[in-house]
Parts: C-alpha cells; structure tokens; sequence
C-alpha cells in the first residue's frame, strides 16, 4: 500500500500539472495534490503537513525563489523541488543556494521519482531526531547514571540534589547529603570548595573546570583529586539562584600522571647523565623520536642535527664502518634489532669505538614501531682488549715456557704456547696438571718439600734455577727456572722455563771442544819435542855410523894405500886391499842411504819398498813379518802418503822387534778408491795404550800419530799389558795414480 | 850402415862414451843416437826406430822406466834394455812389467850387456846375475794382494758396532750401549762398510755371522 503523497504545485500551465501528476503515478506514488499559481494562493496552502512543493521556475505571477523565502519565513522544513523547461544553470544555481532540493527539466521528468523518495526519506530522518523522550525523564536518568558527579546546591550551599557517583565521591550516601552544607559534609575541602561556589553564585559566571586537591572524610590522609565546575542556575520563579556542581575524579589519572612525570624525570636524569648515547627511532618514518644529550659529547654534533636528519649520524661514523652500520639498519628495519660497532669521527679529528645496540618495541597489537637503543663508547674497552690480545700473543710466542702456579697446591692456573709445545700437553691437558708432574728432578710429592720451595721464592721474591722437566711423553729435558712470587688479586707463582737442552749441548760440545784443543795442543808440544829429539837420535847415529862404518874404512883404505906407496913389492896386494875397501865402503854407504829413505819408495812405490823393507827387518831382527795386502799392486800414491803408511809401518815394527817379544809379527795394507789403511800387530806383550800415547816419546807413538792426523787420517792403537798391539792407522786417498 | 840399431839413453856422458866404445867394438852394432834425457829418448826412438833402446834406470826427469813404457807402446819393436845399479827383484820386477827385454846391472862385466841385447834382439828375457828367473818370480808372487782378511783390518771398537749392527739394533741403542755418540756410530758403519767392501746391512750381518763374537765385549 503506497501512502499517499501531499504535494502542493505551483504551476500555471495545467498540462504541466497532468504531465506532472502522471509521471508520479507512474512512477509508484499516490499524489494528492492542489495547484496554486499566485504568491497568495502559495500562503495559503503552505501546510507543514506537506510532503513535497513542486514549483515551475518559470510562472509570470510567481517566482520559485520567492516560494522558497515564504518557507523560511514560516520556519518550514518541507523539500522544494524545481521543475523547469528551459536549461538555465545559472538559474538552477541559485535556486540551489537559495534552499532548493533539487532542479528537474520538464522533459526528463524519469528522474523525479529519484528526487522525490529521496526527499521523502530525509525529511522522515529529520522529523525522527526530533522525536525525543520526554524532557523530565531523560534529565533524571541522565543526572543519575552520569560518570560525572553531579549536585544542586542552593544559594546558603546546601545540598538540594546529589547523584550518586558525586555521593560515592565524597564517601557518604544521597541520603546523607540532601539539606546538608558543602562545609558540613566535606569538611577539609570547604574552604577550597565555598569560594568557587560563592563566585559562580555572585557573578551569574560558569566556573569550569578548576583542579580541586584534599581529603575526604572517611579516607583521611588520603590526598585525592578531582575537576570541578559551579554554574548558577536561575529558578524560573524568583530572583533565587541555585548552583549547579559537576565533579570527576581524576586522583587516579592523576596519580598514573604524576608517576609518569617522575619516571620521567628518573628517564631525563638518567639520559642526561649517562656516558652511554640512548636513542630511540620511529620504524616507520625512520625519525628519531629521542636521543640523550650524550649524543652531542659522543658525535661532536647537536641531538638537533639527527632530529632533523636521523641519517646524519652516519656522517660521523669512519667511511669504512658505514657499510656495515647500513647494513645493521636494513636489519633493524625488518626485525627491529640493531647492532654495529663503528668508529665515530668527531668534528674535531678525534676518534672512539662505538658499540651500538637497538631493540624493538611493540605496541600494544605487538607491532614493531619503535626501536630503542643505546649506542656505548668502547674505545677503552677495544684498546684493553687489543693490548690484553697482543699481551696474550706476547705471551704465547715468547721463546719461553711461561707457566702460572697456583702456590698452595702447585696447580696450573694457565700456560702458554710455548710451554704446551715444549712439554707435549695440550692447554687442557696441562691446566688438569701440577708442577709435580712436570718436574723431573726434585720429589715434589711431599707437601714440606713444596712448601719450602715456595717459601723460598716468596721471601726471595723470585729464583733462578737449573732443572730438568718431564714430558707427556716421559723424557727429560734440561730447563732453567726463573719464579717470580706475584701478589695480585690472590697470590701466584710465575714461573718463566726456559728449554737449555742447546746450551747444555753447547755447553758439552764446547767442553769436547776445548779438551781436544788442549789435547792437540799437549800433543803438538810432544811431538815436537819428539822431532827434536828424534833428529838428534837420528844425527846421532849417522854421526856414529858415519865415524864407526865409513871413518874406520877410510882408514883402512887411506893404510893400504900407503902401504902400496911404502912397499912396492906388496904393492899390487894393497891396491887390492884398497880396491875391497873401496866396494865395501860402497855398499855401507847405499845401506846408509837406504837407511835414510829407500830409493825403492820414490822410484818404484809403496809396495816394493814395504817388501824389501820386512826382507830387510826380518833378517836384522828375526822378527818374521806375516804381510797381507790388496789393492797394492800397480799402484802409486801421493808421496806424502806412502812415504807416511811406510814410515809408520817402520817404525811400528821397530816397537815390535824392541818392545815386544815376539818373533812374528802381522803387517796388513789395504787400499780401495779412497782410503789406504794399515794394521800392525802383534801378539806380544802390550801397553797401557792410553798412557802411552800422552807421554811416551821414544816409542814414536806420538810421532806415527801426528803423521797420520796430518794427512787427515785416523790413527788407532789398540793395547792392553799382555794382550798384544795393533796399531791402525787409515788416510783419506783422491783416487790415487795407476803406477 | 850396420845392421843392429841402438840408441843410448843415460845422463852421465861419460857411461853413454864408455857404452858407445863398447858397443861399437862389435862389427853389427851401430849406436844411432844418444841422449840424457828420458823425453828425449822417446823422441828419437820414435823418430829413428832402432832396434835396440839402451836405458838407465835411474834418470832425472822422466826415470828409464816411464821411457820403457812409452817405448813399448809406441814402438813395440824396439827392444828395451834396462841398465840400472838396483839388484833388487822390485826393479827388474818394475822394468819387465813395462816391457823392458834385458835387466842389465851396471857393475856387472862388459859382456853382460852384449849378451842381453843379443838376447833381447832374439826376444828372449835376460837378466844380470845374480839376479834370477827364479828370485823375479818368487818377488812377483809377494806383490800379489788378495790375502788379506777383510775382518782382521777392524778395529775392536768397528768389530763391536758391526755386532750390534748384526743384532739388528738402531744406532742410537748401539751408541747408548757402548757409551759413544751416534754420530761416531754413523762413522763406524761408514767405515765397516768401506773395509769390509760392503754395498748394504745385509752384507754387513754375514761377515759379522761369519766372526761370530761375543757382542760388547771389550
């Protein structure tokens, strides 16, 4: 069922009315509708039961415009649509602004069913806002549920009317408030309270919203706060003004407040006095929303520089750190943790470690949307920990074992490398152990025996000593322990040892070497007092032989030929005589001269010489000699080294026929490619080999043996009292020369 | 031009004149050159080939041997006839083994010398009495080597590391034992192996196993 539509046209041509009224029906509306075509008509049927006025733009008598003022004049809401046949915009703007609802041409009339329902819904949303409750009951709920306390005093400030939620405030019922003063109920607050009801009674003013403090009754002690307001209230009847009261508790606020400004205040005092850059950043738009006052100390630049730019703070950081420190950005930008480490290089050239840590913050959703962070100078710390690393370093490469003791027990408390390395253990290995399983030397295993020793150190404050450690694997080597006794947090033994497994070698080689230049030097004095007095035993005995042999023989010669001269009948027998003399003084001087040195050696070599030799021996000695060689034959060797194997054999087997007694003896010559050795021994009586070669001179052993030693051979005597000789000798040869 | 060519090769002027005469005396013997210097006398032999070389042993320079080397391998058919005052086996032993035919000694009778270069022209061996055949060989045979027994040449301290070495033990334990370093231990086995003609361990053991001692003996 369509309700029916009141519609009141202002038209002069009646065929626009129709046209009007039956594009209405057509469009589902029931229009009961009037016409009018004069102002007059218009005042007469302006209803405020109408739903709808429809007016031509265009009747003589008549304006839309002029309609439209009517309406305002009589306070009408009623929808005013134009309708018109003729496009003037101008025209439709102005009746717009003027109040009306709509402009519609005459020959797109489809569009009025829009404007209308349209028009009809609005008009209905207006008319029911304005349908309200009745005033007296909505005031009283409003007055009693209000959140806000509310009361009525009257002008001697007496309570007329109180709400519930100011009773409850003020800590007694309605009841016991109603006729009851300001002064009265609330005591402690009425000389607060009584001005600003006064002043809002004497001045007719509204006094709003003044912040109340003070106790109530019942809660005493108990500061509480409230927003109060007093506005008069004029009765109606007479000049008698009441006061209207509205309280809201804000102590808890208050108190949220001012714990908030103090913890506030704590932040600031905190902020401001740190050392440490506390900072916090918007994750969206990447704005510092806080930085503390040490960021201007740290950086050398104002806190309002990175407001300004939150990104200036780069600047400050050394070009080379800034990649990173943009890369812990992009982090913190997805995550909302930060971290970077950078150099910070302030204005004025100087430089400090920073080490630079933010955490996200999240909203009550648990979104990220802020970071908090604190960025910390650790110059001094990086530079500690340089130093500590290249002491540890120091410490570890040092060419000594550096060992720290703990003096109750003997425990290692740390090591190095080094003495890891020299010992065999691992750092694990050795920090498990105590100077008792290291030491090699001393039995540490009674506890007096430790304690005396750290005793000692600890009044001495420190001690070298020669040692011997153990390692892992069981063997022993030399050390020297410097201890020093160390107060610090507790006190330690240090114990710098020191591997003098080298100098002791060193200390052993140079011994050897010192004894055997003093041997050589002892040895070098005997030979050459044996030289000495070897040539004199020799001049000797060519003077004796010379003088004996020859002289006697010349003797004889120089009397047979004298006797040849004398008598010349025996003549012929002297010179025969002479001529005896002659050949045997030939032959004592070859054998003189062979005594001296063989011409075999030099013409015919080693071997040839050595055979005629013990030819020679043997028949002046009856010694017989047993001689074994090989690589002799054919065979030539420096001079120097056949003349010594020679000499050498000769004079041993000389020892032989003298010293001896024996009658063999054994001769062994060997030589291969680089060596000639020779062997002389015999089965005879023997020596103390050892003393012999320190004093004996006359044997020659000493002389064989500086022969031999320098021609850079070996020289060996094998010796024993009744155990027989043999004496080796051996010399380095260059290939040697095919004979 | 006589048909025994000789050539003289001494460094005492008055032999080489003394020689000359007395070789002249025999109606075939022409001395063709002389000379008292053994490179010398290389040089003439080679340049006049005679038939026969008459050198004394014992000349400054180069001695008769060394030019009787040179000569026999030079000019194999120049007979070499040695003089020399040694009478000793080791000379004529040295003079033969080079080559020479006749070991003549210089104060042996003129006739000698004739007799040798006969003897050598008719390429027999001769020697001056009382040098023998008999004395040269039983020299020859005493210069032979190869009767040497390798073991006897040690010494006590070698024959104990060679035991040891037997025994298979390392030269730290073989110095340890007897109380040397094993540098003088690296020594010994240097020189055991070089006596002993030694090329490895191996060979080392089995002379050690063949003197079987008591090891560490002393």
């Amino acid at each position: 069922m369509v309700a029916p539509l009141r519609v009141l046209i202002v038209e002069d041509q009646t065929n626009d009315v129709e046209l009007l009224v039956h594009a209405l029906h057509k469009q589902g509306f029931d229009p009961q509708w009037e016409r009018v075509e004069t102002e007059a008509d218009c005042l007469a049927k302006l209803d405020p039961s109408l739903d709808l006025i429809i007016a031509d733009h265009d009747v003589p008598q008549f304006s839309a415009l002029r309609t439209l003022d009517l309406l305002k004049e009589r306070g009408l809401d009623i929808p005013f649509i134009i309708v018109s046949g003729t496009t003037d915009e101008g025209t439709a703007a102005v009746a717009m602004k003027a109040g009306a609802r709509d402009f519609i041409l005459k020959d797109n009339l489809t569009r009025l069913s829009l404007v209308v329902e349209r028009e009809l819904r609005e008009a209905k949303q207006h008319r029911d806002r304005g349908t309200l409750a009745a005033p007296g009951e909505v005031l009283d709920a409003f007055f009693c549920g209000s959140p806000a306390g509310m009361a009525v005093l009257d002008s001697d400030l007496r309570f007329m009317q109180i709400n519930q939620t100011l009773a409850k405030i003020n800590g007694a019922s309605v009841r016991d408030h109603l006729g009851k003063t300001v002064r009265e109920v609330l005591p402690k607050l009425a000389p607060t309270l009584e001005p600003l009801v006064r002043r809002a009674l004497e001045s007719g003013q509204t006094i709003s919203s003044v912040e109340v403090s003070g106790e109530v009754p019942t809660q005493p002690g108990v500061v509480r706060h409230w927003i109060v307001s007093y506005f008069p209230i004029p009765r109606a009847a007479g000049s008698r003004i009441d006061v209207g009261v509205v309280v809201v508790e804000i102590t808890e606020r208050k108190q949220a407040e001012e714990a908030l400004r103090a913890s506030e205040e704590r932040f600031r005092e905190l902020t401001e006095n740190i050392h440490e850059v506390f900072w916090m950043s918007d994750l969206e738009t990447n704005q510092i929303l806080y930085v503390s006052p040490a960021y201007e100390k740290v950086w050398g630049r104002t806190c309002q520089s990175v407001y300004d730019n939150p990104m200036s703070f780069l600047d400050g950081i050394h070009p080379e750190d800034r990649d990173g420190t943009l890369k812990a950005l992009k982090v913190q930008k997805k995550h909302g943790r930060f971290q970077s480490e950078y150099r910070v290089i302030r204005p004025d050239g100087s430089t400090s470690w920073i080490f630079d840590r933010g955490f996200p913050i999240r909203n009550a959703a648990g979104e990220l949307v802020r970071v908090a962070g604190i960025a910390e100078d650790i110059t001094e710390r990086k530079r500690a920990e340089k130093s500590l690393a290249l002491f540890r370093a120091l410490i570890d490469h040092t060419t000594d074992s550096i060992e720290v003791v703990d003096p109750e027990t003997g425990r290692f408390l740390d090591v190095n490398e080094r003495a890891c390395r020299d010992h065999g253990y691992s750092r694990e290995e050795f920090l498990q152990l105590s100077v008792r399983d290291v030491e090699a030397m001393i039995d540490l295993f009674s506890e007096d025996a430790w304690r005396t020793i750290v005793e000692n150190i600890r009044t001495q404050g420190s001690q070298i000593v020669e040692g011997a450690h153990r390692r892992k694997d069981g063997s022993v080597f030399p050390v020297e322990i410097n201890t020093t006794y160390i107060r610090l947090d507790r006190d330690y033994l240090v114990a710098v040892v020191r591997d003098i497994s080298g100098r002791k070698r060193a200390e052993v080689e140079r011994d050897g070497l010192f004894k055997r230049v003093k041997q050589t030097r002892d040895r070098l004095r005997l030979t050459s007092l044996w030289l000495v007095e070897a040539q004199e035993a020799e001049r000797r005995r060519i003077a004796r032989e010379l003088h004996d042999e020859i002289g006697q023989t010349l003797m004889a010669l120089k009397m047979s030929l004298h006797l040849s001269e004398q008598e010349p009948a025996t003549a012929k027998q002297s010179i025969g005589k002479a001529q005896r003399c002659v050949d045997d003084l030939l032959a004592r001087v070859r054998r003189i001269s062979l005594d001296l040195r063989p011409a075999m050696l030099d013409d015919l070599g080693l071997l040839p010489a050595l055979l005629w030799h013990f030819e020679r021996f043997s028949a002046t000695t009856a010694v017989h000699v047993d001689f074994q060689h090989s690589g002799l034959e054919n065979r030539r060797f420096p001079h120097g080294i056949e003349t010594a194997i020679y000499r050498v054999v000769q004079e041993a087997l000389t020892n032989v026929s003298r010293h001896a007694a024996v009658t063999s003896a054994t001769v062994r010559v060997w030589a291969d490619l680089g060596t000639i050795g020779a062997q002389i021994a015999d089965l005879g009586k023997g020596f103390d080999s050892t003393a012999a070669l320190s004093t004996a001179i006359s044997s020659g052993l000493s002389g064989m043996r500086e022969r031999v030693g320098l021609l850079g051979g070996e020289f060996v005597i094998e010796s024993a009292p009744g155990r027989g000789t043999r004496l080796n000798m051996s010399l380095p040869v260059d290939g040697g020369e095919a004979k | 031009m006589k048909p025994i060519t000789i050539v003289l090769a001494d460094d005492h002027q008055v032999v080489r004149q003394g020689l000359r005469a007395l070789l002249e005396h025999e109606p075939d013997f022409g001395v063709v050159g002389e000379t008292g210097n053994g490179l010398e006398a290389i040089g003439l032999v080679e340049q006049l080939r005679p038939r026969i070389l008459v050198v004394d042993f014992g000349m400054p320079g180069l001695d008769g041997v060394s030019v009787t080397q040179q000569v026999h391998r030079r000019c194999p058919e120049t007979k070499v006839v040695m003089l020399s005052m040694h009478h000793n086996e080791a000379y004529v032993h040295a003079a033969f083994s080079k080559g020479a035919h006749a070991y003549v000694l210089k104060d042996s009778s003129a006739d000698d010398l004739i007799q040798a270069i006969r003897a050598a022209l008719a390429g027999r061996r001769w020697l001056s009495p009382p040098l023998s055949e008999t004395g040269l060989r039983a020299y020859a045979e005493k210069t032979k080597g190869g009767a040497l027994n390798l073991y006897e040449i040690l010494t006590e301290r070698e024959r104990q590391v060679l035991h040891l070495i037997a025994e298979g033990e390392k030269n730290t334990e073989i110095a340890r034992r007897l109380g040397i370093s094993p540098r003088t231990i690296e020594k010994h086995r240097a020189t055991l192996m070089s006596k002993l003609k030694a090329r490895d361990v191996p060979a080392l053991v089995r002379v050690a196993i063949q003197h079987s001692m008591p090891p560490g003996g002393d």
